[in-house]
């Protein structure tokens, strides 16, 4: 049977929204990265999903698991976590032909850098209050530059949020930082579904490294990397947050 | 997962220098491309002539690009 956008997403992010609950609480020092990509993809088939990430192509994983300087697209291997190790998780799934995709970010034990992690999240509460049908996506994405500036840290350039539906990736793109007039980028329409993503490092760089594996990108000084996420979908006056974890 | 849109960057060789400072390029990949020479490089003055060995920032169609340095 076939259900509408909005409930099919829904009850895509909500199964997302307790694995990755699971997968948070599970991820403890000794523990490789394999291990919490295999939890995950097990969840998502048991549950009757299937995988996102598996659709974009040659992306082998259910997740992208991003260490320290690794920014996004983190391959997840035989490293296995220690305390104190700064996590990003990222996850997605399919649910009735539609993607939902969300990530969080957090430190393994007691929070070395409170404050980095405040930056990530009110950008991501800033960002999503600005987006609603009537607003551009310069509107959102001033949001979260001026959030992470003035926190004193500084937002991807090349990397960006998404729209999401029946495919991972769909325009428009959200980037993090305002490159050219808020009237010229995109407008928002009621029934858009969007992965707001917030992308930061404590790098003082733009550039990105590109591990051997092909995917994994870091910051080149070394810095740590945050990254939150999640999927909304835009009515006539609001969002509303579809991967309701932590909020 | 978020999505990567950082230009491409490519090696290539020139095989033809048009009008306008607009060159055509043969890429590692054996792709040829149109591309024309980055602000800084035309500032600057820098020669490009059939043969240099030049790195290009491809379009998102990949079918242009724009050439950033001569090495």
């Amino acid at each position: 049977m076939k259900i509408s956008k909005l409930s099919a997403m829904r009850q895509g992010g909500a199964i997302l929204s307790r694995i990755f609950k699971e997968a948070k609480a599970l991820a403890a020092p000794g523990l490789s990265l394999l291990d919490i990509e295999h939890f995950f993809d097990g969840e998502i088939e048991k549950s009757g999903a299937k995988s996102s990430f598996k659709t974009v192509r040659n992306y082998p994983f259910s997740t992208c698991i991003n260490l320290n300087e690794g920014i996004v697209h983190g391959l997840p291997n035989q490293t296995k976590l220690k305390k104190g190790d700064f996590i990003s998780l990222d996850a997605g799934l399919i649910w009735q032909d539609y993607h939902v995709d969300m990530s969080y970010s957090w430190y393994l034990g007691p929070p070395l850098d409170p404050k980095f992690i405040k930056a990530g999240k009110e950008a991501l509460q800033k960002a999503i209050a600005q987006a609603h049908p009537g607003n551009h996506v310069g509107h959102l994405s001033q949001a979260i530059e001026e959030t992470i500036s003035s926190a004193g840290y500084r937002p991807s350039l090349h990397l960006t949020g998404h729209a999401i539906g029946h495919s991972l990736h769909e325009h428009p793109f959200l980037p993090c930082i305002l490159k050219e007039k808020i009237s010229q980028t995109p407008l928002f329409r009621e029934g858009d579904t969007l992965a707001v993503e917030v992308i930061y490092t404590k790098s003082r760089q733009d550039g990105l490294v590109q591990a051997p594996d092909g995917w994994t990108l870091s910051t080149p000084d070394a810095k740590i990397s945050g990254l939150f996420e999640q999927t909304i979908y835009l009515h006539a006056k609001q969002a509303e947050i579809l991967t309701p974890f932590l909020w | 997962m978020v999505k990567d849109n950082s230009p491409k960057k490519i090696q290539g060789t020139i095989i033809e220098t048009l009008p306008n400072l607009l060159f055509k390029v043969k890429l590692e990949d054996g792709r040829e491309i149109l591309a024309h020479l980055a602000g800084k490089l035309r500032i600057h003055r820098i020669r490009v002539i059939t043969g240099d060995l030049v790195t290009v920032e491809l379009s998102p169609q990949e079918d242009r690009g724009r050439i950033t340095y001569r090495g």
